[in-house]
């Protein structure tokens, strides 16, 4: 504590600071910075082999950053072995004692610290009231359900009162119903214990419902970091547009850029407005994309008037496919690019009125809802 | 119906091995203990006179044969060394286990296992009487002992002879279960104990010994059965004074013609053979893994 450059206010706080991990040839992950806020809920977010796991590791103290430093609630604990960083896992396969009860594995982190024994049975108690598992105490791991499981390595974890909580996919060996319920627990937990969630997930609708923030992550280094809104309404780069939700990602040159409106030509030789982020930091001639959200393109027939503030693409329609709630398109543009649009089937039986496979279209969508990707 | 006549066909294919059991191990090992209370005739054999005379001679303080000054001495001597042979084993055999198990190709661990098992591809007598010829005051150890200017040692009819010999036996019936066991363990427990605040030697001893017990349950059953009723390795490395049950036995059956203090003392030995593998075995479920 007193060598804290932080001091107390930094509790909970994670930090790293340009942390490479090699494995080998293979760099894991590639000069990460990363300051996680006391007290917030974060994502790392990516698919299998984004480095997140690693980076998940590296924080627990289970892997040695290659170069690099990591702090702890102000404290640099880079050569600090895990057993003395006080922060706990909720490990993906739970990883529970199988030859313990529930009860010895809750209590296993403060007798190993040689807490007092009757303070160790009550904190039991009242871990296990607080995941809503009083009734198995007494039970080996091997004859509980998952979703039960899941709850006492979460117990397991937070009796211990660490700084930071990491959890490491643990809602992936659950089925669909059983994690959405967790999700809402788990977020109840953080709001109620007050301590850093760091929440490693492939899952971006869990990202998405959970955190705070979330970094997303692609061959180890973090694309972007941000609020989901953020995250999911301004993709830093191609690669997060593409993997937080669908999107049309649309292959354009930059012609101008004046603070956040730029000015694209599309390979077709439609040029249109976009916006972009804050800076655009792309001369014009720098081949960029931009990113549409399927609700938000509407398909028109070729002689229907297109809005004053909408763009409008020339294509032909593909195809159409009924999902129930929604209706999804598929637009051909004259480059061979296929764009989708979606539609919500509301008191419109047919919303994209009488149009057919194979007729002459317009896909149109509003400027502000184009979004430039220059990474 | 026809479920009854499928399982009583189903069990009808037990029949083969339990008479093989029955007339090979039960019938005889019942033979045994009847004989224990009978009179030795001169010779061999038995005349059918009961008697607890055995028994007596087993427990008395002032034994015949006049260099045993206590058969209950051979007894305690035998679980001894099997006890000491068992624990070495246990010592040596679990790093070799998790090194073996930590090996990421599979060809290295097969490699590695085969190796462990080569030794039974070659007769026992003949691996004892390679070691007999290693460790004789003129043999190979001593040779280099004195190359490195050291003092030749009188290593055979030692009891450190003995311990060598069974725990060279019986190191493979260790390694084999104790690494099948390391193999299926859970590595994330390990860190999971190191995450939730234990040391090193606290994960040891509160998480991997217990995740790899029942292996080493079954492998030291297995050790401590082999090296208790040991006759070669005795025979041929420890001289008369290290005799151990099994060389006490062959005695009894084979030159002192006493076969009813043979036979009791082997019904004593299988009691507590019994007795310890209930007590190892009895109450919980490791007796699946045998």
């Amino acid at each position: 504590m007193a060598d804290g450059n932080g001091g107390a206010a930094a509790t909970g706080s994670v930090e790293l600071h340009s942390v490479t991990k090699r494995f080998g040839d293979v760099v894991a992950v590639d000069a990460l910075d990363l300051r996680v806020e006391p007290g917030e809920f974060i994502s790392l977010l990516g698919p299998s082999g984004c480095g997140k796991t690693t980076t998940l590791r590296m924080i627990s103290g289970f892997e040695h950053p290659t170069s690099g430093a990591i702090s702890i609630s102000g404290r640099d604990v880079t050569a600090t072995p895990p057993h003395r960083r006080n922060i706990n896992t909720v490990f993906q396969s739970y990883a529970l004692f199988g030859h313990l009860s529930v009860a010895d594995n809750v209590a296993f982190g403060l007798r190993v610290k040689r807490h007092d024994k009757s303070r160790i049975a009550e904190r039991v108690g009242a871990v296990l009231d607080q995941v809503h598992l009083p009734h198995v105490a007494g039970r080996r791991p091997a004859q509980l359900s998952g979703g039960q499981q899941q709850r006492v390595a979460l117990a397991r974890a937070i009796i211990n009162e660490p700084e930071v909580l990491l959890l490491d996919e643990p809602l992936s060996a659950l089925d669909l119903q059983l994690r959405q319920a967790m999700r809402l627990e788990l977020k109840r937990l953080h709001q109620d214990l007050g301590i850093t969630f760091v929440f490693v997930t492939h899952d971006q609708e869990e990202a998405i419902t959970m955190s705070n923030r979330i970094a997303v992550m692609n061959e180890g280094r973090i694309h972007q970091l941000g609020a989901p809104e953020e995250i999911y309404e301004r993709p830093a780069t191609r690669f997060v547009a593409g993997f937080i939700g669908e999107t049309n990602l649309l292959d354009a040159t930059l012609v101008s850029a004046d603070g956040p409106k730029a000015t694209v030509r599309l390979p077709t030789g439609v040029t249109l407005e976009v916006s972009g982020p804050d800076h655009i930091v792309a001369e014009a001639g720098t081949v960029v994309a931009i990113a549409v959200r399927p609700p938000r393109v509407a398909v028109l027939g070729e002689h229907d008037t297109v809005a004053a503030d909408f763009v409008a693409v020339p294509g032909v329609l593909r195809e159409m496919l009924f999902l129930g709630d929604s209706t999804r398109v598929t637009v051909e543009f004259a480059d061979g690019s296929q764009q989708v649009a979606l539609r919500h089937n509301d008191e419109q039986r047919h919303p994209f009125g009488e149009l057919r496979p194979g007729d002459r279209v317009h896909a149109a969508w509003r400027r502000e809802s184009a979004w430039l990707v220059v990474g | 119906m026809a479920d009854a006549t499928r399982s009583r066909r189903r069990r009808l294919l037990l029949a083969p091995g339990l008479t093989w059991i029955s007339l090979l191990y039960v019938v005889p090992g019942l033979l045994i203990v009847v004989y224990s209370f009978l009179t030795p005739q001169l010779g061999g054999g038995v005349t059918w006179d009961p008697t607890l005379d055995a028994y007596r001679e087993l427990f008395s303080s002032n034994p015949r044969a006049a260099f045993y000054n206590n058969y209950l001495t051979v007894f305690i001597r035998s679980v001894a060394w099997a006890a000491i042979a068992t624990v070495v084993c246990a010592v040596l055999a679990l790093p070799l286990a998790v090194f073996i198990a930590a090996r990421r190709s599979t060809v290295a661990k097969t490699a590695l296992i085969v190796a462990v098992m080569i030794p039974f591809w070659t007769s026992m007598l003949v691996r004892t009487y390679a070691i007999r010829f290693l460790l004789a005051n003129t043999g190979p150890v001593n040779e280099l002992l004195q190359t490195l200017g050291l003092e030749p040692q009188t290593f055979l009819n030692t009891r450190f002879a003995v311990l060598l010999g069974l725990v060279y036996t019986a190191l493979p019936f260790m390694i084999l279960p104790l690494y099948a066991a390391v193999e299926r363990s859970d590595r994330a427990q390990l860190e999971a104990g190191r995450d939730l605040g234990a040391t090193p030697v606290q994960v040891f001893v509160k998480v991997f010994v217990p995740m790899v017990r029942p292996g080493l349950t079954v492998g030291a059953t297995m050790v401590f059965v082999l090296s208790v009723s040991q006759y070669i390795v005795p025979a041929l490395l420890g001289g008369s004074k290290t005799n151990m049950i099994a060389n006490f036995l062959d005695l009894q059956f084979g030159e002192a013609f006493d076969w009813p203090l043979g036979a009791a003392i082997a019904t004593l030995f299988s009691l507590v053979t019994i007795l310890a593998l209930y007590v190892a075995f009895g109450r919980n479920d490791e007796a699946d893994l045998l």
